[in-house]
Formats: structure tokens, C-alpha cells, sequence
């Protein structure tokens, strides 16, 4: 009967941390439950490393008694803990240590305890204990060894076996919580210990630890930022993220190799877990289709779920809640698309130049978005029939309500005043009122009937409209821009916003911002490229 | 019985302020260039915030250990004090976790108060200041913590940040993260509701925020307590005093900065104002 000893156990452990060390960056970037703060790996080497001190060696090979050495470990593992994970990584050592106290040395059945006992102590040391994380992993390895299967005497065999099980354990995290689901993770803190098992097996089975293979561990998560948002065209909408698509397969006849790696050629964060008969599949696809068509040829497929991540991705930004709040959707053009895409929009129809939009376009891009209610920035561009069509309307159970700006400067004052965890009625009083509180130009040169009403070289002249109305004319910029800062403002402070236009350089449009800052000292100019074809400059003055 | 204030050093509390009155502030560690600093202890906001600026990789905090509370909480029970122990959100730091699992392993002592207080910054540290005046007039552990738990749920505080990046980085931006990114110069306000970072507003320059912040806290007064926080910009701090002066706010305000803690979270040029409405 081989026994566990105090010295053959520290130094298990010992590669199990430098297992850790060396898989630290990776775990880092993983981590995205319970906040995504990238540190889970680092927490979890401290804290190991903690128990494990270089100057301990020396103290800890005076003896080889295998409950005062864990004892040890606990408890240097407890000053040391960092962050969650290094709590719960500590709790378990001391579970552990607490199990095996009075052991000078133990066998696998007592080992297998001794988990048991660090499970729970780990799951007390919650307030409220999640599923999903390291502590499932725990539970799982704790369990590997039924009555039927009595744990086997060799160490390195022994190990062998928690270790798949962890390994199984870690894949299933990924379906356990919806946010390693919608992030095409598995858990950080449940891959790190999977990692200092690895260094552990190794250890007893000869073997380098960066040998061992630890599964398909996703790199980093899918980001999902504001700039993930959606944008359609009228043409029709890009399916940049695709279809998450999750299969059981049963009596399947080729190896799960080669499955693998053919499913690896038509789809991405392939995840597939075996028990006895049947094989779990995740893959992330844009073509859900062939994937099932793939499978349906290598055994029975019993179990099939697709959901669309774009709609997950695209939808606001606490998607577990059951109320998906308000969203925005705009119709714009040319930059204009980008900035309000980046300011918050989630929702963009672009439309070209002399296009026309339809009702299909709207309800195509309404019925994809997770939200129940909607507001339309209308942006005055050429629809205004179309847009009534859904004041106020419902589709789908949807309730869509209009703003209309009547131009792309008011329209992204509104988006900025805008917040999707406010009410409809709330964010459409302070839309409006953003509306009112910022002063819509344009510079444009004078049409055919606007040179008659100017008196002299009409062609070198700028003339500046106030919400399309012309209201001056002048052969410089500036001195329009400046006019009307001085006429309008009411603020101290002027906030004046220059929207380029196709044919203005950026070298022009610095030029005029710094004349502007130059002749009005209390006036901040911000400048983006707007990108219009027919306006030189759009202006807001707020 | 003399009952002992603790709280942790996201409180922001100043550390002159805290030792006069004798409240135990734990500090929570962040990582910087893989060099440990106890917040408040090792490193000032003074020296974080020109750390911060040159650090090749982006900090990390996590929440003091299990044994570092076990030894407070220790010494205060040897010397024959009740405890009240008032903590950041434990939906943004594991700290009350560590609180409790410190309690715990002494037996669970009655003696020892928890408190979640769903804040963090100077909104958290404006109630461990009333919870220290409350205790030394009031040595009755139930009344003091039934007066924290009220505190707690009438303290607010309104930030506006120069950037979410921090945040975002940092993993703590939650619903914020609506107002991430965006190519206008805005400077997002926040406030914290039910313990977790709200959205309010995207003002698009500092001083239409600073303006924002003071209508803010004119919509939750009379309030009884007031304090600034800044991480930077000694500028802002004049700016918001002078707009608060507008509102009707209590003269005495308290001015702190925030520690390495919060700071990893709100990045430079931060400034905000933290308020306990009169009950």
C-alpha cells in the first residue's frame, strides 16, 4: 500500500505551483466571473506560493510527517490569500490539512477524504456559493471514486484520474454560467486548480507538467464593448458573431480527436466533453448547419441548442437581466454611423446617399434586438413617412417611440443625454431636452437661389444655416462661426462641436478650431470627421 | 463597553482623521509591477497616482486576508471591545467575505458587527465617521448598528471620471459600461445603487459635471454630511466647492483623495462628492 508522505506531498504541490506560475497570464486573461479584473491567475500563484516558501524547504524536510507539513502549507496559504480565488484555494488547503491532521503519512482513500473535507471547507467559506466556478471542480474531483470504484493505490494512477475528472469539470463551467457562456470562456479559477492538479499527477508520474494536456482553454474571452454593437445597412446586416451551437451526440464511431479537429475547420471555441456513450459539443459557428450535418454522420444526435450571439452580444449590457432596458436606434450616414455607434447606439441603419429606406429595413432591425423598447432617432433623413408609420406602435410586443431630431447633430446630443437603464419616458424628456439645449448649423455653400439674395462674388461665399434656415453669409468660416457663437450662446462656457466634411483636411479644421479657441477665450471646440458630402462644416453649439 | 470602528481603506477616510478618532482601517492591497502595497500603509494616493502613470501593466487590488481581519478583530476582543465592522460592496470586493470568514474562526462572536454597506469611496467613509461619533456617544453595539445600517442606506455618492477605461479594465464597470468608449470628450458620471456602479449622465466637459454633481446632491438634500473626493486635480476640488456653495449643503465639508484602492478604478482627474441625507 503506498502512502502519501509530508515530503512527497509538499513537492507535489511545489510543481503544482509552479504549474500555476507558468499558466498565470493565460488564467489572467480568462477571467471573467465574478468581475473580469484579470487577476484570478496571479491570486492564485500568490497565495499557493504563500504556502509554499523557498526558505520553508529546509523546515519542511525536517520531518516527514504529512499532516504538520500540510498544516504548514495551510496555513501560509491562509496568510497569503489574495482575491477570491486565492480564498477559496486556501480554504480548500485547510479543509484538507484539517482532514489529514494527525496523519504522518496516508493512503489514496484517505487523500480522497481529505478533498472531501476541503470541498466543503472551500464551499462554507462562501456567503453565497456559485456552480460554475473552481468550487464545482472541487466537488467533482471529490467525487471521482464511487463505492463501486475504490481509489487505486498507485499515486501517479490516482491522480491521473482526479485530474480528468477536473479536466471535464472545467469544460462543463463554460455551459454552468451564462457569462462564460456568452464569453466563450471557461472559468479562471476552476482552470487554475485544473493547472496544480496537472503539476500535482505530474509530479507522482515523473513527468513534466507542460506535458500534460489540459483541453481546449480558450485564449481570452469574445470582448463585447459598445463598439460590438450593431450596425445594418440597408442592404442587409453583418453576422459578425454567429451561432453559439451546443449538441449532444451519442454512439459516435470516430475518435473525439478527429471530431475535434474537424469541427475546428468550420466553426471556433470547439469544446466537447465525453461521458460514458455520449459527447457534448460547443462550438461557436456562423453556419450551425453544417456543423449539424457533420455530427448527424458521426453518431445519433439527441440534444441540439443554437442561439444566435449576435442577438446576446448585441443586446444592452446586463443581458442576464430579465428586463434588457431601452435601446437606440438610429438612422444615419456616412461617419456619422461610427460616432454614433460609438457614442452608445446600439442599433445603426445606415443609409447612403440619394437611398431610400423602407418599413422592411426598421422592423428587420427592431425584431432583431434584444430589447422590448425602443426609441428611433430619426435624424430627419428622408423618411419621415415611414418613421410614422411607428410612432408609438407596438411589434412584436415591442414599443417603439420616435424622436424625431431633425438633424445628425441633434440627433447625437440625444444620444448622449441618453441612458438604457432610465425609462422610455425618462430618457425621452432628457433626449428632448438635449434637443433644445444645443443649436444645429451647417456651413454649406450658397445654392442657385441663395446667390441671388448675396450681393457681391456669391461663389467665394460661405452662407450658415440655424436648424436649415439660412441666417448668414460670409467669405470666411471663422468670422460666420464666430458671429454666431457670440449671437446664440448662452452658456459661458460654449461647447462647439466641428463636424468635418468629405472634402475639408484635418490640417483646415484644426486651423479654424484654434482661430475660434484663440478669439473667444471661454470656448472649447471639439473636432470628428462627420464625413457629409454637401456640408463643408456641421456645427453644435451647446 | 467601548465599541471599535473598522472599516477597510476604501473607505478613503484621510489617515490623520481616521487615527484621531481611532478607527481601524484594514488596508486592501493592489498589486503594482508585481510588487504588493498595503493601501494607505505602503503607498499614499499621492504616490499611486505617479505610480499609476508609469506602471507598464494595470494594477490590481484585492480585499485584506481572512488573517489580517483575524488579528483586528482579535486585538480589539482581547482588549474587551465590541466591533462594528463596516465594508465596501460585496458586489465589488470579496472584503466583507474575508470579514466573515475571520468571524467565523474566532466562533462567531455576537460582539462582532458586519456591515455590508453597498458603498465604497467617501460615501462608505462618511458613514464610518458618523458610526465613530455615534459610538462614543452611544456605547449600546445594537443602537450603533442599527444607526450605521440607516447611514448606509441614506449615503450616495456622484462621481464623474475623466475616463471608463480604468473602470472597464479594472472589470468594476457594470452597467457604466453603456457609457464606454465614444469619440466625444465626455466625463461620465456614476453613482452607486444597490452596491453597484450606476450610469447617470455623460456631461460633455468638467465643469457642466461639476455643475451636474452639485443638482445632483441638491435633489437627495437636506443632507447632514458632505465630502469631496478627487484623485488629481486640486482645481476640480475648488470648482465643485464653490458649486456645492450654490446648493444648500452644510459648510463643513470634508475634502479626501482617493487611496490606491479606489484609485486603480477611477484613474486621474476624478472628482466626485460624497452626501448622507438628514433621516
Amino acid at each position: 500500500m503506498y502512502n502519501f508522505t509530508g515530503a512527497s506531498f509538499r513537492s507535489a504541490l511545489k510543481n503544482g505551483a509552479s504549474a500555476l506560475e507558468f499558466y498565470k497570464d493565460h488564467i489572467n486573461r480568462i477571467n471573467v466571473f465574478p468581475v473580469p479584473d484579470g487577476d484570478t491567475g496571479s491570486n492564485m500563484s500568490a497565495t499557493l506560493t504563500a504556502g509554499l516558501p523557498i526558505n520553508g524547504d529546509a523546515r519542511a524536510s525536517a520531518h516527514q510527517h504529512l499532516g504538520i507539513t500540510l498544516r504548514n502549507i495551510a496555513d501560509g496559504c491562509f496568510w497569503g490569500a489574495r482575491g477570491n480565488s486565492g480564498v477559496l484555494l486556501s480554504q480548500f488547503i485547510l479543509g484538507m490539512a484539517g482532514y489529514l491532521d494527525n496523519y504522518e503519512s496516508c493512503d489514496t482513500g484517505d487523500m480522497l477524504h481529505a478533498l472531501e473535507s476541503g470541498t466543503r471547507s472551500a464551499y462554507q467559506s462562501m456567503t453565497t456559493p456559485t456552480e460554475g466556478t473552481m468550487l464545482t471542480v472541487m466537488s467533482r474531483i471529490s467525487t471521482t471514486f464511487n463505492e463501486q470504484t475504490a481509489p487505486l493505490e498507485d499515486p501517479a494512477r490516482f491522480w491521473e484520474s482526479v485530474f480528468y475528472e477536473a479536466r471535464d469539470a472545467v469544460q462543463d463551467t463554460t455551459t454552468q454560467l451564462e457569462v462564460l457562456l456568452q464569453s466563450g470562456v471557461v472559468d479562471s479559477g476552476a482552470f487554475g486548480l485544473l493547472v496544480i492538479i496537472s503539476g500535482i499527477w505530474a509530479s507522482y508520474s515523473g513527468t513534466r507538467f507542460q506535458n500534460i494536456d489540459l483541453g481546449h482553454i480558450p485564449d481570452r474571452p469574445v470582448l463585447r464593448t459598445n463598439a460590438d454593437h450593431q450596425t445594418s445597412t440597408v442592404s442587409g446586416s453583418n453576422n459578425h458573431w454567429g451561432f453559439c451551437t451546443q449538441l449532444v451526440v451519442g454512439d459516435i464511431t470516430a475518435s473525439v480527436l478527429d471530431i475535434r479537429a474537424q469541427l475546428s475547420d468550420i466553426s471556433e471555441s470547439v469544446i466537447t466533453t465525453q461521458n460514458k456513450s455520449s459527447l457534448r459539443v460547443h462550438v461557436h459557428t456562423t453556419e450551425p448547419a453544417a456543423v449539424l450535418e457533420y455530427l448527424r454522420e458521426q453518431g445519433a444526435v439527441t440534444s441540439l441548442n443554437i442561439q444566435n450571439m449576435d442577438q446576446q452580444v448585441y443586446s444592452p449590457p446586463v443581458e442576464s437581466e430579465p428586463n434588457q432596458g431601452v435601446s437606440l436606434l438610429a438612422v444615419t450616414q456616412d461617419n456619422f454611423d461610427y460616432i454614433f455607434e460609438e457614442s452608445g447606439c446600439t442599433h445603426i441603419i445606415s443609409i447612403s446617399q440619394g437611398d431610400t429606406l423602407t418599413a422592411k429595413d426598421i422592423l428587420q432591425t427592431v425584431q432583431n434586438s434584444a430589447s422590448d423598447e425602443l426609441i428611433i432617432i430619426a435624424n430627419d433623413i428622408s423618411h419621415d413617412a415611414i418613421i410614422k408609420i411607428f410612432d408609438k406602435a407596438s411589434i412584436n410586443n415591442k414599443t417603439l417611440q420616435v424622436l424625431n431630431s431633425h438633424s445628425l447633430v441633434h440627433g447625437l446630443a440625444a444620444v448622449i443625454a441618453f441612458n438604457p437603464f432610465a425609462s422610455v419616458d425618462h430618457n425621452l424628456f432628457s433626449m428632448s431636452e438635449a434637443i433644445s439645449n444645443t443649436l444645429s448649423f451647417a456651413i454649406n455653400k450658397p445654392t442657385e437661389t441663395a446667390c441671388s439674395k448675396i450681393p457681391t462674388s456669391p461663389e467665394a461665399m460661405f452662407i450658415l444655416t440655424l436648424d436649415g434656415v439660412q441666417i448668414d453669409y460670409d467669405i470666411d468660416i471663422d468670422s460666420l462661426l464666430q458671429r454666431a457663437i457670440e449671437a446664440h450662446s448662452t452658456n459661458d462656457c460654449p461647447l462647439l462641436t466641428l463636424f468635418r466634411g468629405k472634402y475639408v483636411t484635418p490640417e483646415e479644421s484644426s486651423e479654424l478650431a484654434r482661430t475660434l479657441e484663440s478669439r473667444l477665450p471661454n470656448l472649447s471646440v471639439e473636432l470628428l470627421t462627420g464625413g457629409q458630402v454637401e456640408s463643408p462644416y456641421l456645427v453644435s453649439l451647446e | 463597553m467601548t465599541i471599535a470602528i473598522i472599516t477597510d481603506s476604501s473607505s478613503d477616510i484621510p489617515t490623520s482623521l481616521s487615527d484621531s478618532l481611532e478607527i481601524s482601517v484594514i488596508p486592501c492591497h493592489v498589486t503594482i509591477n508585481d510588487i504588493d502595497y498595503k493601501d494607505g500603509v505602503d503607498l499614499t494616493g499621492d504616490e499611486f497616482f505617479t505610480l499609476l502613470k508609469t506602471c507598464s501593466a494595470f494594477p490590481h487590488t484585492s480585499q485584506p486576508s481572512i488573517s489580517e481581519f483575524k488579528t483586528i478583530y482579535e486585538n480589539h476582543l482581547n482588549l474587551g471591545h465590541d466591533i462594528i465592522s463596516i465594508h465596501v460592496s460585496s458586489k465589488l470586493s470579496g472584503t466583507v467575505n474575508s470579514a466573515m470568514q475571520a468571524r467565523a474562526l474566532l466562533g462567531e462572536p455576537p460582539n462582532i458587527r458586519i456591515i455590508d454597506s453597498k458603498l465604497a469611496s467617501l460615501a462608505l467613509g462618511l458613514v464610518v465617521l458618523q458610526a465613530s461619533r455615534i459610538a462614543k456617544a452611544t456605547p449600546e453595539i445594537d443602537t450603533v448598528h442599527d444607526a450605521v445600517v440607516s447611514a448606509c442606506q441614506r449615503s450616495q455618492c456622484f462621481l464623474a471620471l475623466d475616463t471608463l477605461e480604468y473602470l472597464h479594465r479594472g472589470g468594476r464597470i457594470g452597467k457604466a459600461q453603456a457609457f464606454l468608449g465614444g469619440v466625444l470628450n465626455v466625463k461620465p458620471i456614476l453613482k452607486l445603487l444597490d452596491g453597484e456602479v450606476e450610469p447617470v449622465e455623460r456631461p460633455r466637459s468638467i465643469d457642466r459635471a461639476i455643475k451636474r454633481i452639485s443638482s445632483l446632491v441638491d435633489e437627495v438634500s437636506p443632507v447632514s454630511d458632505v465630502g469631496i473626493i478627487y484623485s488629481t486635480n486640486l482645481n476640480n476640488v475648488e470648482m465643485l466647492r464653490e458649486s456645492l456653495s450654490q446648493v444648500d449643503t452644510p459648510k463643513d465639508i470634508l475634502v479626501a483623495r482617493f487611496g490606491a484602492t479606489l484609485g486603480t478604478y477611477v484613474g486621474p482627474e476624478s472628482i466626485g462628492v460624497a452626501v448622507i441625507s438628514s433621516p
